[in-house]
């Protein structure tokens, strides 16, 4: 048999044609007459063929380099062709290695060449592409391969043209069957092959060159290679599958036609094999999965095949994922969804809902959740809303069946996204089939998450959530629907929330008749149970167990801010419930109104509300306290009640003062102002909100209590000495209500007056000097808001008094405003009268009043004391000091009198009236630097009494003492070296006549110690530490002299707070220390008074100091040897009747045992 | 390990002093409870030492925070339930090994506290497994803790509580057995669990 295929085109030569290849018989090429070079090529040739493996790289380099090199590149390419003829000649299949490896000499040559890919003329290359191509067509067994390597390197050379790209596949495609007779390597060669034409051809031309072109070599193409199946050459078709698709715009029978090549394969698997592959499985997977997702014009054919095979029973979970895996590619690739992806979409969820629904495998459902995800992300528009039409139609069942609820929420979420989380969330977790959180990434654009009206609105609160409600919250249900209940609760807060997807105006999804019914279910728990004692459920314990309450408190705490007009429902359901309880019901009822009060404050102040609204509700609220306030009131109520109301109030204002930075930005208000306030609330039910003036909305929320508390003022007071002569100024009296008619609610009604007295002076003292003066509000201290008799005589009658009537217990309420006004704002012609008055009072034996009222014109006479504006004028700093001259007079008689037992405690009582008015003056002494002479007298004289100047001394810290009438919130005159300046006069002369000798006896040393330390504790450590060491040896000393109560507790908080501060001090006493302590520690214990509270408070105060001791840096050695003395008082301290003290002394105990 | 999977209670379900109070009285509103405090406490100067007159608002706890309670079974089982088990990285009280009803004290903690009363406490323990060869260890935890806290006039005895230990007639005789115990604290490895037993009470 001899070779009939086609001759090198060894007729390059320039004037030549081309001769076609002619069979072996024919002839011989017509050849060039430079022979030298012929030979040369020959001879390169033939070593070619003879050659071992290695060297054929330096053969061909050879046959390049003389090409390159030559002047005649024409002739010379024509030898080089012509060189391997006499193998093509040859005949017989015993030649086909010779004649294949002589092709592969030029090819290998071409392939040097193509590096420099100007040498060969574009005529030279379609020559050699036309020859190689023919072999194809007629050497299938020699000629493939090198025809193939050949064809790469000319289609890469620079003078290549385009158009030949075509043939050559085209003549490719003669080897007909005989492609799958080459082995996979041929094959992968002539792959490569096909891949780089077409990236030429994709390159030389757009698109729309191929709108009509395309059925030329693709068909022949597919036809050529449908039977690939080696994995290697896969990776490669596949690529040029989706290389037709892409680049080539095929027609549709084309795209269908290749839709059919790639989709043969799928689910494509990989079989293990001898042959080692570096290509796995997965990738495979991948490539073929890049051809369903290229084109989007196969969409009509990929997502239905998928689908149908997604449907098949008998998928291993690979193949499943595989599937899903694709087809969330092609949704997130295809191009054009509304062409592509919108058709298949309801196809696409009705079988893929099933995957989740009944799906057991995880990572099928994870897959199928993400393919979902993608979907409705490719969605938009009615199509999307559609689609979720669609999706909710079928979920809606599923989510009531505690079957699905989980699986359909997890579908829910997917399909809705994100951002609707927290609501879907709650939506499945309606049946604690809590779902671990979706792992995998969402992230919708805001605009896509909107739900649509019709059936995620009234509907789902309809269909979903009441039913499940009614179902859960019977009051018979178990306990354990606590858990769901709760998570239905945050559902319900979170729908209240959301927003409407129609267009236009914001508004809310749900109406507002659905928010309100929400808001009722809410208050159900919260407001309705807890007050009117009604059990939330019966199996429980609590009125409402603990969590749901809570709960309920969160979703009401987020659903009013987002629907605030309900928060005037919840007022009203809170009055309601009052009403209902007061009438059935008032065990605990007080602190049930308290703990709702706290709630509906919460709410109001959770910092979720709108500024304007925050203030709206505000109102609403203080106005709904009020209303609860006065229908106790109209009720006769118990004063406990009415408390609750009042702290309610005063909580509520407390509240909006800390939000209220914008304080100075208040209007100004003037007397005009305020009656048109108290009018505005007379005539209607709540202060409008003026609107205009935004940023002084909580000044004007604040100073609008104003008129309320006026009018509780004058509620709880009534005009008594009517009939009295009209130069005097109307006393005024406690009113029905609380005049103290009923001896066992006097404690209460005086609790209800003093809470009242200190909303006043919240209230009050938020005004300015001028706004305070404005108001006339020194003389509504006394008048309390009731207007004079109309006899216009007394028009300009000014009190002088505090009201006497109901034995001073109005006195609170004039305390309230007193104690937050400017001192400006007190007139010299009120203040210095009423200061009399008062010191009158309050040295008037026998006492005219109760104790506590007592208490109150003490803490009044110290206000007053404080708050003089005596403006640098003399004569009224003179009138000022006149009025302490009963007060010294009344000093005289205290002391330095024979011993009267019946009259120690009213003694006391006095002296300690004395020490408060002291106490307003020595923050501010009018006297400037010379010592206020009735100070001297108490300071001085007191505590050398014989009979009772221990007791005075140990009073004498209420000199000092800091208290909340002189903080700086009421607006005291405090000078700041104020208590240094008192301790240099009044302690350190003294501190020398702590011991005795020197004239000085026992007596009066101990007696001037303990009003030392009675002043000492008050003090901060940095006043007195250039003295510490002086007061150590005091205090060492009377730790054996003191009294336990009183003395010790102030003698021990002064020790320890040097031990704390600078322990150096002590250190020279620790044996005294220690002993002292342990002694005072078992008298306290063992003394009548162990249960009192002094005593209560020096063996506690013993405890940290023993355990401060340990902590206190001292070296171990310097304690050890006290250890013995102390472990066994510590270890009956454990057994102290005080719960905290016994922890304390376990503490010590401890820190002791671990010393060393 | 002998008992590597024992029963175990969650720390907010072992008994505790707090909850009974709590429930009471505490308002709901919990940033709000100080807020809601500063008014409801009496005002300044009508209590000590400005003024001693009763206040008589029974929504109000004394004001100093002091309660005068005798010790209790409760406080026993505060003092032994955070021990630490030698074996498990949890307390005596998540493992049910001491309970609260196991706890007795003669005569019973009613009575007002007298520190020359002599007062037993007795505490049965239910070892987590009946086997538990540290039964003994964990008595003598809970006899060193008792020691350690309670006042002199108190006298501590601990058992197994019956029929939970196959050997409790041998436990019992060394727990209560004073030269053993004493004998045992010498023993420095042993005395070394038991420190490490006990460091986590507080």
């Amino acid at each position: 048999m001899t070779y009939k295929g086609p001759q090198p085109p060894a007729n390059l030569h320039p004037h030549g044609a081309f001769i076609r290849p002619r069979p072996r018989k024919s002839s011989s090429l017509p050849l060039n007459s430079n022979m030298a070079a012929t030979s040369r090529f020959d001879e390169l040739a033939l070593k070619y063929v003879l050659a071992d493996h290695d060297e054929l790289q330096q053969i061909s380099e050879q046959a390049a380099q003389a090409i390159e090199e030559s002047t005649d590149k024409r002739v010379t390419v024509g030898q080089w062709a012509a060189s391997i003829q006499q193998w093509l000649q040859s005949s017989g299949d015993d030649d086909l290695i010779s004649r294949a490896r002589a092709l592969d000499f030029l090819a290998s040559t071409l392939q040097v060449l193509s590096r420099r890919d100007d040498t060969l003329k574009s005529d030279q290359v379609a020559l050699l592409a036309t020859f190689f191509c023919s072999l194809f067509e007629n050497d299938h067994t020699a000629g493939v391969t090198a025809s193939a390597k050949a064809l790469r390197q000319l289609v890469v050379m620079k003078h290549f043209q385009p158009a030949l790209g075509e043939k050559i596949l085209q003549g490719v495609c003669k080897l007909g069957d005989d492609f799958k007779l080459q082995a996979p390597q041929t094959r992968l060669e002539i792959y490569h092959l096909f891949q780089s034409i077409l990236g030429i051809l994709a390159q030389a031309y757009g698109p729309e060159h191929w709108q009509d072109n395309t059925t030329g070599f693709i068909p022949v193409l597919l036809n050529l290679c449908q039977n690939e199946r080696d994995p290697e050459n896969l990776m490669v078709w596949f690529p040029i599958l989706k290389a037709f698709l892409q680049d080539l715009n095929p027609s549709t029978d084309v795209a269908s036609d290749i839709f059919k090549t790639f989709s043969a394969y799928f689910p494509i698997s990989l079989r293990s094999s001898t042959v080692p592959t570096t290509v796995t499985t997965d990738d495979l997977k991948l490539a073929l999965r890049s051809c369903f997702s290229a084109y989007h014009r196969v969409a009509g054919s990929a997502i239905p095949f998928l689908i149908d095979k997604l449907d098949k029973v008998d998928q291993t979970v690979a193949v499943k994922v595989d599937i899903l895996l694709t087809l969330d590619a092609c949704l997130a690739e295809y191009k054009a969804p509304e062409q592509s992806i919108v058709p298949h979409a309801d196809h696409m969820w009705s079988s893929l809902k099933y995957e989740v629904r009944n799906g057991e495998i995880q990572d099928i459902i994870k897959a199928t959740l993400k393919v979902l995800c993608s979907l409705s992300k490719r969605l938009s528009g009615e199509h999307a809303q559609s689609f979720l039409g669609n999706v909710w139609k079928d979920l809606k069942e599923d989510v009531l069946d505690s079957k699905y609820t989980a699986q359909a929420g997890r579908l829910l979420v997917a399909v809705v996204g994100a951002t609707l989380r927290p609501l879907m969330g709650s939506l499945v977790k309606l049946r604690l089939h809590l779902v671990p959180d979706l792992d995998f990434n969402q992230s919708q654009p805001e605009d896509r998450v909107l739900l649509l009206d019709e059936l995620f609105g009234d509907a789902l609160f309809n269909d979903l959530y009441l039913p499940f409600w009614k179902d859960h919250s019977a009051s018979s249900a178990p306990l354990e629907n606590v858990g769901v209940l709760t998570e239905a609760m945050l559902g319900l807060g979170a729908l209240v929330g959301q927003i409407s997807s129609r267009n236009g105006p914001i508004r809310r999804l749900c109406s507002d008749s659905t928010c309100e019914t929400i808001i009722g279910l809410l208050a159900k728990p919260v407001i309705i149970c807890p007050l009117e004692n009604s059990k939330f459920l019966d199996s429980s314990d609590e009125v409402v167990p603990g969590d749901l309450l809570n709960a309920g408190e969160e979703a009401l705490t987020n659903a009013v801010p987002l629907y605030p007009p309900s928060f005037k429902y919840l007022l009203l359901q809170y009055l309601r419930s009052i009403h209902n309880a007061y009438q059935t019901n008032t065990q605990d009822l007080n602190l049930q109104i308290r703990n709702v009060s706290t709630v509906l404050c919460a709410i109001v102040h959770s910092g979720k509300l709108e500024a304007e609204a925050c203030w709206a509700n505000e109102v609403a609220l203080i106005h709904s306290f009020l209303q609860g306030l006065q229908w106790m009131l109209f009720q006769r109520a118990d004063p406990k009640f009415l408390v609750v109301f009042v702290d309610a109030i005063h909580v509520t204002l407390k509240r909006t003062l800390k939000l209220g930075p914008i304080w100075d930005a208040g209007p100004e208000l003037t007397k005009e102002a305020f009656q048109g306030l108290e009018h505005q609330f007379d005539a209607n039910d709540a202060p409008r909100v003026d609107l205009n003036r935004p940023g002084k909305i909580a000044a004007l929320a604040t100073k609008k209590l104003a008129p309320n508390t006026h009018d509780l003022y004058r509620r709880f007071t009534v005009v008594s000495n009517l009939n009295s002569p009209t130069s005097e100024f109307t006393d005024l009296a406690l009113s029905i209500d609380l005049d103290g008619s009923n001896s066992n609610l006097v404690s209460r009604e005086d609790i209800l007056l003093n809470q009242l007295g200190q909303l006043a002076t919240s209230v009050i003292r938020i005004f300015s000097e001028e706004e305070q003066r404005a108001l006339n509000l020194d003389y509504e201290a006394f008048g309390l808001f009731h207007p004079q008799s109309e006899n216009s005589a007394q028009e300009s009658m000014l009190p002088s008094k505090l009201s006497s009537a109901n034995d001073f217990r109005t006195a609170p309420l004039s305390l309230g405003i007193i104690q937050g006004l400017w001192p400006s704002a007190i007139r010299a012609e009120i203040h210095l009268p009423v200061l009399n008055n008062l010191i009158t009072v309050l040295i008037t034996a026998p006492m005219p009043c109760s104790e506590a009222a007592r208490a109150v014109m003490d803490a009044m006479v110290c206000v007053l004391s404080n708050k003089f504006d005596a403006k640098n004028n003399s004569s009224l700093v003179k009138q000022r000091l006149q009025t302490q001259e009963p007060l010294i007079s009344k000093m005289y008689d205290l002391i330095g009198h024979a011993h009267d037992p019946g009259v120690t405690d009213s003694k006391l009582r006095t002296f300690r009236s004395i020490l408060h008015y002291l106490a307003g003056d020595i923050a501010r002494p009018l006297t400037g630097s010379d010592q206020n002479y009735l100070l001297t007298l108490v300071v001085d004289n007191a505590p050398s009494d014989m009979v009772i100047g221990r007791l005075f001394a140990q009073n004498l810290g209420l000199l000092v003492m800091p208290r909340e009438s002189l903080s700086d919130i009421n607006h005291p005159i405090r000078k700041k070296l104020g208590p240094g300046w008192f301790y240099h006069k009044n302690v350190i002369p003294y501190l020398d006549r702590c011991f005795q000798g020197d004239g000085i006896d026992e007596h009066e040393a101990v007696n001037r110690a303990v009003g030392i330390f009675s002043i000492l504790r008050h003090l901060s450590y940095d006043i007195y530490s250039s003295e510490a060491a002086r007061i150590v040896r005091i205090g060492i000393r009377s730790l054996s002299t003191f009294q336990v109560g009183v003395e010790t507790d102030s003698l021990l908080a002064v020790l320890l707070h040097i031990l704390e501060k600078d322990h150096a001090e002590l250190r020279g006493h620790l044996a005294a220390l220690v002993q002292g302590l342990v002694s005072i520690y078992t008298t306290a214990r063992n003394a009548a008074n162990a249960r009192n509270r002094e005593s209560i408070a020096t063996r506690m105060h013993m405890l940290q100091f023993c355990q401060k001791l340990t902590e206190s840096k001292y070296d171990n050695h310097l304690l050890l040897p006290h250890r013995r003395d102390l472990l066994r008082p510590l270890a009956a301290a454990c057994g102290d009747s005080v719960r905290e003290i016994r922890r304390t002394a376990l503490k010590a105990r401890q820190a002791w045992e671990g010393l060393g | 390990m002998e008992n590597a999977n024992p029963t175990i209670l969650s720390v907010s379900e072992l008994p505790t002093r707090q909850n009974k109070k709590k429930a009471a009285t505490a308002p709901p509103g919990k940033d709000a409870e100080s807020d809601l405090d500063i008014v409801l406490r009496r005002p300044e100067y009508l209590s000590a030492p400005f003024c001693e007159v009763p206040w008589a608002s029974d929504d109000t706890d004394s004001d100093d925070g002091f309660t005068i309670e005798p010790i209790d079974e409760q406080e026993i089982y505060d003092l032994i339930s955070t021990i630490s088990d030698p074996e498990h990285p949890l307390s005596l009280g998540q493992l049910a090994v001491v309970n609260l009803p196991d706890i007795h004290i003669t005569p019973s903690p009613s009575a007002p506290a007298d520190p020359n009363t002599l007062t037993q406490v007795l505490v049965k323990i239910t070892p987590t497994i009946t086997h538990c060869s540290l039964a003994t260890v964990i008595g003598l935890g809970i006899r060193v803790r008792l020691e350690q806290a309670l006042p002199p006039n108190y006298r501590v005895d601990v058992m197994i509580k019956e029929g939970t230990h196959s050997q409790d007639d041998q436990v019992n005789k060394q727990l209560a057995d004073k030269e053993r115990v004493a004998a045992a604290l010498e023993n420095a490895t042993l005395k070394g669990v038991l420190d490490k037993m006990l460091e986590t009470c507080v």
